[in-house]
């Protein structure tokens, strides 16, 4: 079939190649599409950070604490604040006790399949 | 001539079909590149837009959150008053700046929402000398200012429509007002807001509110 000494690739061959560049380009477009998704989540990630910030510096502010929740929604967020009174793991063993502390913390939660959420939480004195 | 008789090439049909799968899968990964690439391109601006956000969010937000508990005799009040002078397009304040030989010092910072005919309205920054012992006329401090003699940098080169400062006054904790003016005040505002309207639509400029350390941290007294 050949003449000696002269080999080429045959059809077969060509096309084989041909649709293995093509499905390695179709992993190459993959990785940029699950690059794309993540930038996505690093913005909604960001959007919850600032509104949890909020929230929690919208707490901090208050004159006095005391127990109470709140919550609301956003358009794309919904959001939970909690005061609390907390007790420090050797608190029982302090005679002084006329520092009351009270936990804040502060959740966000965003739809991303599954669900999303985020907490901030600190603590503050009070005088009794 | 010595050709051989049995050199056998495609056929014409074979040649066609095969022509006819390769052009299909050029075009069908032609395609998906065009598509890649656009997205591409939106996605990073994009996170551009959010890096370059959350850098400003991040250096107003440690600002606010610094401001100094000084106080300064104001000519109008004849009185101590907070050294704060908050109005809808800016805010003129004190707080640490760290100086070329290392030490760190009270200064005036003015931030402001400008307008400028050829680049929109940007957010600017300006810092001045501090001294307690002067007696303050707010009219002539923000002239001086705004005479250059200090330097003034742009925060962002970004075009704002507006941006917007806000000043919470607590009278008890059920009662709370906005004000968008704030001076001769004998305390800082609980809150300081700030709204961005950008000139195009963008999802990263949420408002921001941030309350000054000194009501952060202290310990808080029963009503």
């Amino acid at each position: 079939m050949k003449r000696p000494g002269e080999q080429g690739f045959t059809l077969l061959e060509t096309l084989v190649a041909f649709v293995i560049l093509t499905l390695s380009l179709g992993l190459v477009l993959q990785i940029v599409s699950l690059s794309t998704r993540t930038s996505i989540r690093v913005a909604d990630q960001h959007q919850a950070l600032q509104l949890a910030q909020n929230l929690i510096d919208y707490e901090l502010a208050q004159r006095q604490l005391e127990a109470l929740s709140r919550s609301g929604e956003t358009e794309q967020m919904r959001w939970e604040s909690e005061v609390e009174t907390y007790l420090f793991p050797d608190q029982e063993l302090i005679i002084n006790d006329s520092l009351q502390p009270y936990r804040i913390s502060v959740s966000v939660f965003w739809s991303d399949n599954p669900e999303q959420s985020l907490t901030l939480s600190t603590v503050r004195l009070q005088r009794q | 001539m010595n050709r051989p008789l049995l050199v056998r090439g495609f056929t014409l049909l074979e040649l066609l079909i095969a022509l006819l799968l390769m052009s299909l899968i050029a075009v069908l990964v032609g395609a998906g590149f065009q598509l890649t690439a656009r997205s591409w391109e939106s996605v990073d601006q994009r996170s551009q837009a959010l890096a370059e956000a959350a850098n400003i969010k991040h250096f107003l937000r440690q600002r606010f959150s610094r401001i100094a508990d000084e106080r300064i005799e104001s000519t109008e009040e004849g009185a101590l008053v907070q050294a704060f002078l908050g109005l809808e397009q800016g805010v003129l304040f004190t707080g640490w700046m760290r100086s070329i030989n290392g030490d760190d010092r009270t200064a005036w910072i003015y931030i402001r929402f400008e307008e400028d005919a050829e680049s929109g309205g940007q957010l600017m920054l300006q810092t001045a000398p501090f001294d307690r012992a002067d007696e303050v006329d707010w009219q002539a401090l923000l002239s001086e200012l705004q005479s250059g003699d200090y330097p003034t940098y742009s925060l962002l080169q970004r075009s704002f429509e507006t941006v917007q400062f806000s000043y919470l006054e607590q009278h008890d904790s059920n009662r709370e007002e906005w004000h968008e003016q704030w001076y001769d005040r004998y305390e800082l505002p609980r809150l300081v807001r700030i709204r961005f309207k950008p000139e195009a639509a963008s999802a990263v400029w949420q408002e921001l509110v941030v309350v000054p350390q000194e009501y952060s941290y202290g310990i808080r007294n029963p009503a």
